[in-house]
């Protein structure tokens, strides 16, 4: 495992771990709520299991579509990141996860259409970020200057554009994943919770509509260390997309 | 300013942004004209009449809650802004910290453990909403605080009151006014994930949210759509809005 994922990792332990212990040892204290820290161990795994494969899809379909959108605006995966960037806000992961709910009761499948509803917002949110970043490396005044100098070397086209433009577009909408991982979760305790899946997020809105404090905080605390470990994963991807620039520039780190 | 940089291109966006929001907030008002009888009953009702008297609840509860969380939002940057360097850092690293959290999740807790109440959904929904206001508010103020036409200012032997009146007061305006329209399209999604569970405006005051839930429980997809495009439409307005002032 590379350095700066070990340290990435390391950093967000305390945050990760602290708030899902305090959850689990709330979940443990016997009461009318005893689920269990297994059962919250396992509902946690499922929320984990939902929002992680939908995130990392679709932050990356998202940043090349909207990379590809700064390139060939006129081109099917330009028109794709466009139409993405465009439509980021008024999709928000609730909202679909109702019209996925809608679907799965008239019969469609539950699994892929819960992670395309959950990957969607990520997706719309990394070409929202891409495509400006792409166009300002392609040309723009600041990032543009690293390209100019690659293609002065000599370098081809298509190793500009994958070892030097890319990254540059790719690490913006990597550095908002942190936005697209509070949106996701947000959409999957929707998700669970219209589709009664056993998950964190709806163990808490239950709790919640029971009016359980006891229910209520070890599956929001669990959920809080679930964000602080999805956000450490995204800085880690960031990273990697920096480093790989920097080498690519002959940079050393 | 051409037609086609991308200053124009926000500036079209928000003013497209704002008619659209003034032709829904108005279609929303006139919408018991639209329902047959007097007495108005949103189930009984077409639709899209039904949607667009959930969306009188939904508009103006965001408005509401979105200005609480402005002002909170504001409020907070501003005082992190003034108190001094140690305050500031405190300030606003707790901001930042808790823009790491999932916030909006507290707005259904809150309601469902306490027993509901537009009071007590409009507190969380603005304190959800105000650490994002005040980050981005904050960073516009120390933008602003390094403008070289402050230091002229210094520089020219101008009073601090001066410097605020003449030039802190009418250049701060615009950005704080966009980071707090920031609050608008936070309260708007907050307040409809906690009615789409169940857990937000109460019934008869009716939201987006709620009905879009209601409709997907019952899977009735006629029910939907109307609610759902209406939310869409109006976060879609709102966010434009708010990028269109900030730039």
């Amino acid at each position: 495992m590379p350095r700066y994922a070990l340290r990435r990792l390391t950093e967000a332990l305390p945050a990760t771990l602290l708030p899902v212990a305090a959850g689990l040892a709330l979940a443990a204290m016997p009461g009318p709520e005893a689920g269990g820290a297994l059962g919250l161990l396992v509902a946690l795994a499922l929320t984990l299991l939902l929002v992680l494969p939908a995130l990392a899809v679709g932050t990356a379909v998202g940043a090349l579509a909207g990379a590809w959108a700064g390139l060939a605006p006129a081109s099917a995966a330009g028109r794709l990141g466009r139409l993405l960037a465009a439509a980021g806000p008024t999709l928000p992961g609730f909202l679909l996860a109702a019209v996925a709910a809608l679907a799965v009761r008239a019969g469609a499948s539950a699994a892929p259409l819960g992670w395309t509803a959950l990957a969607l917002p990520a997706a719309c949110q990394a070409a929202r970020l891409a495509r400006p970043a792409m166009e300002q490396a392609l040309g723009g005044a600041l990032g543009g200057g690293a390209l100019l100098t690659a293609q002065g070397f000599g370098l081809d086209e298509r190793t500009v554009l994958r070892g030097h433009a890319l990254p540059a577009a790719i690490a913006p909408a990597l550095g908002g994943f942190q936005n697209a991982v509070l949106a996701g979760l947000v959409g999957t305790v929707a998700l669970e919770s219209l589709l009664a899946l056993p998950g964190a997020g709806a163990l808490m809105i239950d709790a919640a509509r029971n009016g359980s404090v006891a229910g209520v905080l070890p599956a929001l605390c669990g959920l809080c260390g679930l964000t602080a470990f999805l956000t450490a994963l995204g800085a880690i991807a960031r990273d990697w997309a920096d480093n790989r620039w920097a080498d690519n520039r002959g940079i050393r780190r | 300013m051409t037609l086609g940089d991308p200053d124009s291109r926000n500036g079209g966006r928000a003013a497209a942004a704002m008619a659209v929001l003034a032709g829904l907030a108005l279609a929303c008002t006139v919408a018991p004209l639209m329902a047959d009888g007097s007495v108005i009953r949103r189930h009984d009702a077409d639709p899209v009449v039904a949607a667009l008297l959930d969306g009188r609840g939904s508009l103006s509860f965001a408005l509401l809650a979105g200005l609480l969380g402005a002002a909170l939002g504001l409020g907070w940057a501003i005082a992190a802004s003034a108190l001094g360097q140690r305050a500031e850092r405190r300030m606003m690293d707790a901001a930042n910290r808790l823009l790491a959290l999932p916030l909006i999740l507290l707005v259904p807790l809150a309601a469902g453990l306490a027993g509901g109440g537009v009071g007590l959904l409009a507190a969380t929904v603005a304190a959800a909403t105000a650490p994002a206001v005040a980050a981005l508010a904050h960073a516009e103020l120390r933008a602003l605080m390094r403008r070289e036409f402050l230091t002229a200012a210094r520089a020219a032997g101008l009073s601090e009151g001066t410097i605020l009146r003449r030039h802190l007061i009418p250049n701060a305006r615009r950005p704080l006014l966009a980071a707090g329209a920031l609050a608008l399209p936070r309260a708007l999604a907050a307040e409809s994930f906690a009615s789409l569970l169940g857990l937000g405006l109460p019934a008869p005051v009716g939201s987006w949210g709620g009905s879009v839930g209601l409709a997907a429980r019952l899977g009735d997809g006629l029910a939907l759509a109307p609610p759902a495009l209406l939310l869409a439409v109006a976060l879609w307005g709102l966010c434009a809005f708010a990028e269109g002032l900030r730039r």
